[in-house]
């Protein structure tokens, strides 16, 4: 970012003088943009040459008319309110979230009902074993009601 | 020396507080910003453009490192989103046949003067819109031509001709109008 206050010398260098030693238009529209040192440069000039000073009136003139064609614009209040309220919440919801990467995400997942010793009853692992041990016990009552039947 | 507006923002955003930075920038910048966009798209389009506006900038502000200044980034994105609304809504948006002017002129703080400015007006239909626009930003928005030349991709030489071209234009209209010869 630049400096602020600091008016950036564009790409190609500003004329301020053309071939016959008077100044460009360039120079004198939006003078008062001018690094310090072209500024005097301006003024120094327009003082000792009657052609550049006219010139210099006149942008000044149609400058200033041009400015006081801007349309008034008045925002109301509650416009602003709404508008400032609406850049701080769509700050509010894009504020970065707690910071986790997705390996450490996936980890916790992968941690949440075997590595806790309070859930352990939640894991699928946990239910697939039991479910197994209560099968093959039934499986195992039915074969022993069945022999002593028969027997 | 004060720190201006910049000076706090940037100072901010490089001590990684983003969210002072950006109440700071509207704090700064509101204002001209929505104002900016209310002018080219009336004030009931112009919320709707400046949140996308802002939704651009709170994207990009924490990596914004380009040599710019804050006021010509938030301008050149409001610009985007004001040409992206007008692309998507060209019916409606008041801008699409013409710069926005309202021919009303007269000094800023004296609101009960509105004169019909003829001047002005024919001399709108002689520039092309380019020079409208960059004569707008630097005397309207008060955009140095270096920020105007971020603001809408041209080098700040080509803006300074083509608002010294547009302004003796003017000038010309000017002395028409008063029946006096051109200066």
């Amino acid at each position: 970012m630049n400096e602020p206050g600091e008016p950036a010398r564009g790409a190609e260098e500003l004329r301020i003088l053309d071939d016959r030693g008077c100044l460009t238009a360039e120079a004198v529209v939006l003078s008062d943009h001018l690094l310090p040192d072209q500024r005097a440069v301006v003024e120094r000039h327009v003082r000792s040459c009657s052609v550049c000073a006219q010139q210099h009136t006149s942008l000044a003139r149609a400058t200033e008319r041009f400015r006081r064609a801007r349309p008034r614009l008045q925002l109301p209040a509650e416009v602003r309110q709404l508008a400032r309220q609406v850049a701080l919440r769509g700050l509010t919801h894009r504020r970065p979230r707690a910071a986790a990467p997705a390996s450490t995400t996936a980890r916790v997942r992968r941690l949440r009902y075997s590595d806790l010793g309070l859930r352990w009853y939640r894991s699928r692992g946990f239910w697939i074993a039991t479910l197994t041990g209560l099968g093959t016990a039934l499986l195992l009552a039915v074969a022993a009601l069945l022999i002593y039947w028969f027997n | 020396m004060p720190p201006t507006g910049e000076t706090v923002i940037v100072t901010a955003l490089r001590s990684g507080n983003v969210r002072r930075a950006v109440e700071l920038m509207l704090d700064i910048y509101q204002d001209e910003v929505f104002g900016y966009c209310a002018r080219l798209c009336g004030l009931r389009e112009a919320l709707q453009v400046y949140q996308h506006v802002l939704a651009a900038a709170l994207d990009a502000l924490p990596s914004l490192q380009e040599r710019t200044t804050i006021r010509a980034w938030l301008f050149r994105l409001a610009r985007e989103a004001i040409l992206h609304h007008q692309r998507a809504t060209p019916a409606t948006y008041p801008g699409a046949s013409a710069q926005t002017y309202a021919p009303i002129a007269g000094p800023e703080d004296a609101p009960g003067i509105q004169l019909r400015d003829d001047a002005i007006e024919r001399w709108q239909s002689l520039l092309d819109p380019a020079s409208i626009e960059i004569l707008q930003l630097c005397l309207w928005q008060g955009l140095h031509p270096g920020e105007v030349a971020l603001v809408i991709g041209r080098t700040e030489l080509e803006v300074r001709r083509k608002a010294s071209a547009g302004l003796a234009l003017l000038d010309l209209e000017i002395s028409r109008q008063r029946g006096g010869s051109p200066s």
